[in-house]
């Protein structure tokens, strides 16, 4: 299976070293963008976020109309189901807690950053806990389908050209005004510092390129699980082999270049979710790792206050666990689905909003 | 004039923000009579955006500089 996947792990690879480099040298942190709109009404950030969705929509349409995309939508891309929304609240709160989301996590722990590493290993560590609930939470959300169609075009039953162009028609109006107001530029003193309307135009040529190259949009999180159960396979085996998660696969296609079919989950098996999302992980935490050498600036602090270490660990235990109730986190959903126009991404961005609200409250209250 | 260092190394947004606001908040007599400088140790690359933001808004003035990897937030009152 692996030696089959060799495209995959490379393209994965190389993505993940120029996104961790990127968003490093950018502080292209998701959770600032979101969180700071509730928290202290600033759009800076966010204004970054949309430039990066709108253009890889534009990427994702060209690409698609000139024949470079295999799958549309992208294999993983579900019916909608109002599990998105819970999901996305769960993960929203998580994730303005912990200060991280599922990316933000690995490029600060390349950094050297002590409280990334904790969200990161809670992230796994919550990630791993929904395998306990998976059966209760599936039976329970069964009946919360919206429509069987996957995408906003395939509910209207038109080409996504009829959709996509009136919002690209508003997105370039939108960036026409911030540039010709100046608020595409960023002044930080930041040895190094990359503007993050590169690391937004950087990282919708990612996407794209990953959809050309493997099919789907960048993803994270079922490899969290992964890792998690490969810890549980060393400690209570017996108990990995039952658990119907981590033998379930749920990933089935035939990647673009590829004749042959491969398979894919949650499990401790080595198979084509260690090729697509091992290797972006790995890619980042390397990527920012050398960024950060290069500019003298890796060290690991481990002298942060205890409330900070709390919130990063509760935060990402939620971050974890939301991004598997959804199912999907804020990179497969907002980088990836958005583009796509897919219900499920457009459910777990309205699930996040009342999140990152409370989570805000929270934050306000413990740190201010 | 009298120099307080803090140093907020390993935390990250909104955390340094939030320490700094709160800081100059707390010293913001001793700051407008210029009796003080607050200088703030930090590794966030973010917060060398975001505290610089904020404390001109409040009237005060700033100036970063990099030592050892860290970026040294210097807040005062000319």
């Amino acid at each position: 299976m692996m030696e089959s996947c060799v495209l995959i792990i490379i393209t994965g690879s190389v993505a993940g070293l120029v996104a961790g480099h990127l968003m490093f040298r950018s502080d292209y942190c998701m959770v600032g963008m979101l969180r700071d709109l509730f928290m202290f009404r600033n759009a800076t950030m966010l204004r970054f976020l949309l430039v990066q969705l709108g253009l890889t929509l534009l990427l994702l349409e060209l690409t698609r109309l000139s024949g470079g995309l295999s799958y549309v939508p992208p294999p993983l891309m579900k019916n909608a189901n109002l599990s998105s929304v819970v999901g996305g609240a769960v993960f929203g709160l998580g994730m303005v807690l912990t200060g991280s989301c599922v990316v933000g996590c690995l490029y600060k722990t390349g950094a050297g950053n002590v409280l990334g590493l904790c969200a990161f290993l809670s992230m796994i560590a919550g990630a791993t806990l929904y395998a306990e609930i998976s059966g209760w939470w599936k039976q329970t959300t069964a009946g919360w389908g919206v429509t069987e169609q996957v995408t906003v075009a395939q509910s209207l039953g038109v080409d996504s050209l009829w959709v996509s162009v009136p919002l690209l028609a508003l997105w370039l109006i939108g960036v026409a005004v911030w540039q010709r107001r100046g608020k595409l530029v960023v002044s930080s003193v930041a040895q190094g510092y990359i503007q993050p309307w590169q690391t937004a135009v950087g990282m919708a040529v990612i996407t794209v390129v990953l959809c050309v190259l493997t099919g789907m949009p960048m993803g994270i999180t079922t490899m969290y699980v992964k890792m998690g159960a490969w810890v549980e396979q060393l400690i209570i085996p017996d108990h990995v082999a039952v658990t119907a998660y981590f033998t379930g696969q749920g990933l089935y296609y035939v990647p673009p270049f590829m004749h042959q079919q491969v398979a894919g989950g949650a499990g401790p098996q080595m198979d084509a979710i260690v090729a697509l999302q091992l290797s972006v992980i790995v890619g980042i935490l390397a990527g920012a790792f050398c960024s950060a050498k290069r500019v003298g600036e890796f060290c690991w602090t481990y002298r942060v206050p205890r409330t900070q270490y709390a919130l990063s660990i509760a935060g990402g235990l939620l971050v974890g666990l939301g991004a598997r109730m959804a199912p999907g986190c804020n990179v497969w959903h907002l980088m990836g689905g958005l583009p796509f126009l897919a219900w499920n991404s457009i459910l777990f961005a309205v699930g996040l909003v009342p999140g990152l609200w409370l989570g805000s409250k929270i934050l306000l209250s413990r740190l201010a | 004039m009298n120099v307080i260092e803090f140093d907020i190394c390993g935390q990250i947004c909104p955390s340094a923000l939030l320490t700094a606001l709160r800081e100059i908040n707390a010293h913001k007599d001793q700051l407008k009579q210029g009796a003080i400088e607050l200088v703030i140790k930090t590794d966030a690359r973010d917060a060398t955006r975001t505290i610089p933001a904020a404390v001109e808004n409040m009237g005060y003035q700033v100036e970063i500089t990099k030592e050892s990897g860290c970026y040294l937030i210097r807040i005062f009152t000319r």
